[in-house]
């Protein structure tokens, strides 16, 4: 039964990623009074570019066609670390954080190298800007997890979750502050959203994470479409989780999952109108202000494992 | 590249006129035309700070003498001409090919020869190269990842900063000159229309301008304050998209979206007046085609005034928004020596600390009866040019205002007399800047007709704006200039 929730847990993350952006996009065109276009446009995205061909540039090797599917699997199996509607996970046994931050880092990696092996020159430089945001992002990930880990005694997400619901919501700590605005900053830059990365850019000079995936087409194109919507959505329910989980079934109860999973999709639906509402309201961050928008990440980070260790709060 | 010519001592070489504050005078154009024995000239127009331009012919059939040296400005006009007439040009430079790229074989000249049937060929073309240890070189377009003109960029960069930018343009030359050649003054129109699409209008009224100054006929006051509703309408919208455009290349979407929304409804209130969007096929040689009603005009007077409104609130919260400033400021300064010595023109011009409009420089009518402030600021940077547009729009409306208020009466078309020997000029201030028609015409046909586009007098001076950069910050520098590739490959 709770291995049946579990999977259930995870197929939301994976299959409502699409969705996630949906919303996004929508809340984004109402900002600027556009209609736009439906909120279950990416699945019809996802089914056209599945159904087409994929092509592949004469000089890539297979590197190029393996890189999207590396990333999927790596950014699919995050989506098993997260708890969803009860504090517990699918894979929460077989890992601890760092596992779930390298598994990011690993589908990152893949798609970098595929972005160079397509042998365009937006491949290249998107490639390494990427290095450059997520080698910075690294450390403000780490530690912010960190924080809440020794906070907890647990290095696993869901440990983590178990312990946090256990606390009183009015008990917050100076910790969970610092931890939380650390990683809401790591997930904008990780997921490549605005300020850091417009995701709807078509200036190839100024992408990064469009830059990738310029050469990319058809299934391996949507294969990565849909893992960045998988890392945003699994992002999304990382954030929640450890900061907010209270209204997790406590019991197997169909009712109390019901209305767990009531209760997170709106928080995740209050999360991702904060977010349309920040990326509407600023323009993007000149390149070499990125480094100084993560550095703040990491001094919060660092502030939230300090106060952990000096204080335990 | 460097040719010797057969003749040294036979070239003929001209002193560049000096303006009144003794340094050379702005080039505004160079370019060839045929005599009547076929005999190939090169004309040269300065200005040296008198309402009048000052033209300077020279026959060219032994070659001329590079100015490119002196007046770097005239650099790419002379590759224009080496391409266009086979003009020898001792000294110059860079006489690489400008307006033909590979496939267009060595010695044919499109305004001597005949084009018809010119064979496909495989010339060779060299980019500078930028030589050193961890110099990468990034070539981006002619096809780009949005819905743009095509333009190629080769950059030189360090890192993410560019050393260098070589442009290499001129995918949209349609040799709208050469299909000028024949045309009855009045066909003529349309091609000046086609040019730049956005600026179609200005093409329409400086074209129509200079068959009117071959002529030496005035047309009717109610023609040119409806021309001058139009340019400023026109003006007015360029102007707005670009702000929005800017905002758009930083991802800052609502802004965007707004000027979009302000954009379209000034088109559709043109739509409703005039019965165009963009005021196509409104202007002809003599006046207007068709008098507009003055019950429409006035309509359009106060949706403009709305959308100035609305167009200023949005403007000050654009450049009061931190993000934006932090983009904006610092970004693609254009420095004035530089502009001065390429003969930028236009907004770009104006917010590199260049005092020049051509409708206050050079009046045509109705501008000496109108009276308005030249925005000018010399910080030469992307906000420079924001803010230069956003004074220049409200400016721009409140003419509008008053010429409909004081609309005279009376007919809008004059008849012209084109037969005989014509020759004629005319410079319009267009939303880019300077627009410069010259046409020559025998009974009533074109035999000659330059276009001396704003596009192709500033595109020179984007690569220095760009220099020292990083890369990414290259969209928005451009789209600050906002040059139209048509229009400068005409």
């Amino acid at each position: 039964m709770i291995t049946a929730i579990n999977f259930f847990q995870a197929l939301i993350i994976i299959l409502g990623a699409p969705l996630v952006r949906g919303i996004i996009a929508q809340f984004k065109a109402r900002l600027q009074r556009r209609q736009g276009a439906s909120i279950w446009r990416p699945y019809a995205d996802l089914a056209k570019l599945f159904r087409k061909e994929d092509i592949v540039p004469p000089t890539a090797s297979w590197v190029f066609r393996f890189a999207p599917i590396v990333l999927f699997g790596a950014t699919v199996s995050v989506a098993a670390f997260v708890p969803v509607v009860q504090p517990s996970a699918l894979l929460a046994s077989r890992g601890d954080f760092f596992l779930l931050v390298y598994l990011l880092a690993l589908g990152r990696f893949f798609l970098s190298l595929g972005a160079l092996d397509g042998g365009s020159a937006f491949g290249g430089m998107g490639a390494s800007r990427e290095a450059l945001v997520s080698s910075l992002a690294e450390a403000p990930f780490l530690l912010g997890l960190a924080a809440v880990a020794i906070l907890a005694a647990h290095a696993d997400i869901a440990g983590i979750v178990v312990w946090t619901l256990r606390q009183n919501v009015f008990n917050i700590s100076g910790v969970h502050i610092l931890a939380f605005i650390s990683l809401a900053m790591v997930t904008v830059a990780e997921t490549g959203r605005m300020p850091v990365d417009n995701p709807t850019t078509h200036l190839e000079l100024t992408m990064i994470h469009e830059g990738m995936v310029l050469e990319y087409s058809g299934p391996s194109l949507a294969l990565i479409e849909w893992a960045s919507a998988v890392k945003l959505h699994a992002m999304l329910a990382l954030l929640i989780a450890l900061f907010d989980p209270w209204g997790m079934a406590s019991s197997l109860s169909g009712l109390g999952i019901g209305a767990a999973l009531l209760l997170y999709c709106a928080k995740a639906a209050l999360f991702v109108i904060v977010l349309a509402v920040i990326e509407s309201g600023m323009a993007k961050l000149r390149m070499y202000l990125v480094p100084d928008f993560l550095g703040v990440a990491s001094a919060l980070s660092a502030l939230a494992v300090i106060f952990t260790v000096l204080a335990k709060r | 590249m460097a040719r010797v010519s057969k003749n040294q001592s036979s070239e003929a070489a001209i002193a560049p006129p000096m303006a009144k504050d003794g340094a050379i005078a702005r080039l505004v154009t160079l370019f060839g035309s045929l005599g009547r024995n076929r005999d190939k000239r090169v004309h040269y127009v300065f200005d040296a700070g008198d309402p009048n331009y000052k033209e300077i012919i020279l026959p060219a059939e032994a070659g001329i003498h590079s100015i490119a040296l002196r007046v770097p400005a005239a650099a790419w006009y002379e590759r224009e001409l080496h391409d266009q007439y086979g003009v020898e040009i001792a000294g110059h430079p860079d006489l690489r090919p400008l307006i033909f790229h590979e496939n267009w074989p060595d010695g044919v000249h499109p305004m001597v020869d005949a084009v018809e049937s010119v064979p496909w060929s495989n010339r060779e073309y060299r980019f500078l190269e930028v030589q050193g240890i961890g110099i990468a070189e990034v070539a981006v377009g002619p096809v780009h990842a949005g819905i743009i003109e095509p333009g190629h960029f080769r950059f030189s960069v360090v890192g993410d900063t560019v050393l260098n930018l070589e442009l290499r343009h001129f995918y949209t030359h349609k040799g709208a000159e050469k299909l000028f050649e024949g045309r009855s003054c009045n066909q003529g129109t349309l091609i000046a229309e086609s040019i730049s699409g956005d600026n179609c209008f200005a093409h329409a009224v400086a074209y129509s301008q200079a068959v009117e100054n071959a002529c030496r006929i005035d047309i009717p006051p109610r023609a040119s304050a409806i021309r001058l509703i139009g340019l400023e309408l026109e003006r007015l919208v360029s102007h707005i998209s670009d702000v929005g455009g800017l905002c758009t290349d930083v991802g800052f979407s609502v802004a965007a979206s707004y000027a979009t929304r302000i954009k379209e409804s000034l088109l559709q209130a043109s739509s409703r007046c005039c019965n165009t969007r963009y005021w196509r096929g409104i202007a002809v040689p003599g006046g207007v085609r068709v008098d507009l009603d003055t019950g429409k005009l006035l309509e359009l007077s106060r949706e403009v005034a709305e959308a100035a409104r609305e167009f200023s609130d949005l403007a000050k919260l654009i450049l009061t928004t931190p993000s934006i400033q932090n983009r904006f400021e610092t970004a693609g300064i254009l420095r004035q020596d530089v502009a001065r010595d390429l003969a930028v023109v236009g907004p770009v011009a104006r917010a590199s600390g260049m005092d020049l409009d051509v409708r206050r420089d050079h009046p045509y009518a109705p501008y000496d009866q109108v009276q308005f402030d030249v925005p000018v600021t010399h910080y030469g940077d992307v906000m420079a040019r924001a803010r230069i547009r956003v004074e220049e729009a409200a400016i721009s409306a409140r003419i509008i205002q008053e010429a409909v208020n004081g609309l005279p009466a009376g007919s809008v078309l004059a008849s012209l007399d084109t037969l005989g020997e014509l020759q004629g000029s005319s410079a319009v201030e267009s939303p880019r800047g300077e627009l410069y028609y010259w046409l020559e015409a025998r009974d009533g046909r074109l035999t000659r007709c330059h276009v001396k586009s704003p596009s192709f007098q500033n595109w020179p001076a984007m690569p220095f704006a760009v220099a020292g950069n990083i890369i990414a910050d290259f969209p928005l520098i451009n789209k600050s200039f906002n040059l139209s590739y048509s229009g400068c490959d005409r």
